[in-house]
């Protein structure tokens, strides 16, 4: 599903941000991205997305290479990745249900099929009766949730989560994971870089560590730190 | 696709409003200069119109007797062909003499009614190599067999005619720097409405909106500012229609020669209306640029 291949992407300056990265990802795989900041994983996220492009090596997203897909094919690209911060990226001005639905409106999905899938995927996040609610009317671990069902109601094939958690206190932490095991269940792939040692633990997934922009650590069911085996 | 229509109708109008004043501004500047722009060809082509005689230099008319036989015409021909002082010339046969009294006329149907074009003479209009020559040629055909007047054109349609072309240039000259000014505030109203909206666009290129997608109510909003300007500025062109045919509508009068038509009104317009939309296009495309990059 998703796959790099000796890729090194060097920033203007001279500044190394990955270095000769090879990864290779299943359909329906659940990997955490660890590593210190600076270690390359935004990188790593931005380059999936073609936000930048590597400096060499060959990137595969659902078995096609994007390394050097042209300009206009990019949107094709990302409908099939969700997307999901740390800062959520809601929409103030419109509504739970506004803002889910902005993301099948602007890829020109029939209003009929908006009308069904948006309050499915507000089910599964647990928000179907906040659905009128604003996003500054939500908690934090609520405003996630919305930002979750929008990169997911266009069934991707790959959900990307950067910090997901990142601004969420333990409890709600628990909330948003769990909700991301059950679209990982769904047989999406998901990608989810953190900081957060507790649910790497917890969860015992695949753990992919980068430290200052090169593949420390790639290990099957591991924890947030090294096991040493 | 009814519904994406829908999209953007509402999406351009609410980007507008929110850019009210930056809009109105905006618009003012595209109809000010497209007036101006307008307004200048209306007055060349009413004075082209008015002018016609004298075009290409012709400083000289060597009017032929009514009667006068095709031997006198054939003669005199020669004699302007051999002249040293005649840089060109064409003749204007009967039936070229009463298109043009038809057109003069046009005022006093009475008159183009009675006429027939046996009634009329031909005529040679006559270019000198310079200026200068006009009355020598003139007293060298004067004396022709068959010629029955050498006149030269009023020298006050002259005047007008290099008076227009100089006003031409300024009034083009200043349009241009208003449509360009204009051009920036269009620029600067799409740039504003980007920002206002960058939000928006941030999770539109997240979840895979087409670029064109993307752009196409920005496009729509510069578009509609050019249209608005250049409808206003139609509306002065229309203005100038009507005011050329009231207030110089003597049948004697100096400007009787002159005219606008329909037809002219129309050109004139779709020019104004075809440059609104080229500098809304442009305008929007350039506002969009910084932005488009990922």
């Amino acid at each position: 599903m998703l796959k790099f291949e000796n890729v090194n992407k060097i920033y203007k300056g001279n500044i190394a941000a990955l270095r000769d990265v090879s990864i290779d990802v299943q359909k329906g795989e659940f990997v955490f991205l660890v590593g210190p900041s600076g270690s390359g994983k935004s990188t790593f996220l931005k380059l999936l997305l073609r936000e930048e492009t590597a400096t060499d090596g060959r990137i595969v997203v659902a078995g096609r290479d994007i390394s050097h897909l042209s300009q206009w094919k990019i949107p094709q690209l990302r409908r099939n990745i969700g997307t999901i911060f740390q800062d959520f990226k809601l929409l103030p001005t419109k509504t739970v249900y506004e803002n889910v639905a902005f993301a099948m409106e602007v890829i020109g999905r029939p209003r009929h099929v908006i009308r069904t899938q948006v309050p499915q995927v507000l089910d599964l996040v647990g928000l179907a009766k906040k659905a009128g609610r604003f996003p500054t009317e939500l908690s934090g671990g609520e405003q996630q949730r919305v930002s979750i069902a929008r990169a997911f109601v266009n069934r991707p094939l790959i959900l990307l989560a950067d910090e997901p958690t990142g601004n969420l206190d333990p409890a709600t932490t628990v909330g948003i994971m769990r909700i991301l095991d059950r679209i990982n269940r769904t047989g999406t792939t998901v990608c989810m870089a953190t900081h957060d040692g507790r649910i790497v633990d917890a969860m015992r997934r695949r753990v992919i560590e980068l430290s200052r922009g090169s593949v420390v650590r790639d290990e099957a069911r591991g924890l947030y730190g090294a096991t040493g085996g | 696709m009814l519904t994406r229509f829908g999209y953007f109708a509402r999406e351009t109008i609410v980007s507008l409003r929110r850019n009210l004043l930056m809009t109105i501004a905006g618009v003012l500047t595209v109809a000010v200069s497209l007036a101006l722009f307008g307004g200048i060809l209306m007055l060349s082509r009413w004075v082209g119109h008015g002018t016609e005689r004298i075009k290409g230099g012709v400083r000289l008319e060597v009017f032929m007797k009514v009667d006068a036989t095709d031997q006198q015409i054939a003669d005199v021909r020669a004699a302007l062909k051999n002249d040293a002082n005649v840089k060109s010339f064409k003749f204007f046969d009967k039936q070229a003499a009463l298109q043009e009294f038809k057109r003069i006329f046009r005022k006093d149907p009475d008159l183009v009614k009675n006429i027939t074009a046996d009634a009329l003479p031909t005529s040679f209009r006559v270019v000198p190599v310079q200026a200068e020559k006009t009355t020598t040629v003139q007293r060298a055909f004067n004396a022709q067999p068959g010629v029955d007047d050498v006149a030269t054109p009023e020298e006050a349609l002259r005047g007008l005619l290099d008076a227009t072309n100089t006003a031409r240039i300024i009034f083009i000259g200043l349009s241009l720097i208003l449509l360009v000014s204009s051009l920036f505030l269009i620029v600067n109203t799409i740039r504003l409405a980007t920002f206002a909206r960058r939000r928006e666009i941030e999770v539109m290129k997240l979840v895979g909106a087409s670029n064109w997608f993307v752009r196409v109510p920005f496009m729509a909003e510069g578009l509609v500012q050019g249209l608005i300007g250049a409808g206003l500025a139609v509306g002065v062109v229309v203005a100038l229609k009507v005011g050329f045919d009231n207030w110089f509508n003597s049948p004697t009068g100096f400007f009787r020669e002159f005219y606008v038509t329909s037809g002219d009104a129309t050109i004139v317009a779709l020019y104004v209306l075809a440059l609104g939309v080229i500098i809304g296009l442009i305008g929007s495309t350039i506002g969009l640029r910084r932005f488009l990059k990922v």
